[in-house]
């Protein structure tokens, strides 16, 4: 069986595929499956955000990146400060 | 032509930078992590960097390629490229998610940034459906 994986890896799979009793090919398609699930979860969460990121700005939930600057640059000041203060 | 004429046909159209809700929490959550993990210098540093991508966005933002996500997020919102940059600072990489929007209806062209997130997430390899 030739699997499409890099050889130390394979070498990994097949370690691993006897360790747990089972056929490398199979082990391979269950690692493959559960990345490819993992993946498109995280796609419909990236999907959900856009919708939502898209719903808010109609609704006038926004700020410029100005404003943004600015509230970065005073938590910046704060932390310093705070720093400072320490004895 | 003048010198003045030269400049104002070089001139680049500039975009106003918007931040969604999702993008403001997500670039303060951002801040705090690299604080955490790195200390306020490098936390000043990476804020730099960033407002740096926003004043980029503000004039190139077409130079940015559209993102993996793009052909789902046109399902929802057709005719609306999705674009991803990327921010680099030491070794974590965001990605920055935003669509482009030129001047209409007395508003001003402006970049619509909707996400920043960490590009150590996977890359997308399928849709459900296919």
């Amino acid at each position: 069986m030739a699997l499409a994986v890099m050889p130390e890896t394979e070498t990994r799979l097949r370690t691993y595929a006897e360790q747990l009793n089972l056929d490398p090919e199979q082990l391979a398609n269950a690692l493959l499956i559960r990345d490819l699930e993992e993946a498109e979860a995280e796609l419909q969460d990236t999907l959900a955000g856009l919708d939502q990121s898209v719903a808010d700005y109609n609704a006038g939930r926004w700020i410029t990146a100005e404003e943004m600057s600015r509230e970065l640059k005073a938590h910046v000041a704060e932390i310093r400060a705070a720093q400072k203060a320490k004895p | 032509m003048t010198s003045e004429e030269v400049d104002a046909e070089n001139h680049l159209p500039t975009y106003a930078v918007r931040l969604t809700t999702a993008a403001r929490k997500q670039t303060s959550a951002a801040f705090f992590w690299v604080n955490d993990n790195t200390g306020i210098d490098a936390t000043d540093e990476w804020q730099s960097g960033i407002n740096a991508v926003w004043a980029s966005l503000a004039t190139l933002p077409y130079r940015c390629p559209v993102a993996d996500e793009n052909r789902f997020y046109q399902k929802n919102h057709p005719g609306v490229s999705l674009r991803v940059f990327l921010y680099r600072y030491k070794r974590s990489t965001w990605q920055i998610l935003f669509t482009i929007h030129e001047a209409e209806d007395g508003d001003q062209a402006y970049v619509k940034l909707h996400q920043l997130r960490s590009a150590a997430q996977k890359p997308l390899t399928k849709w459900p459906d296919e």
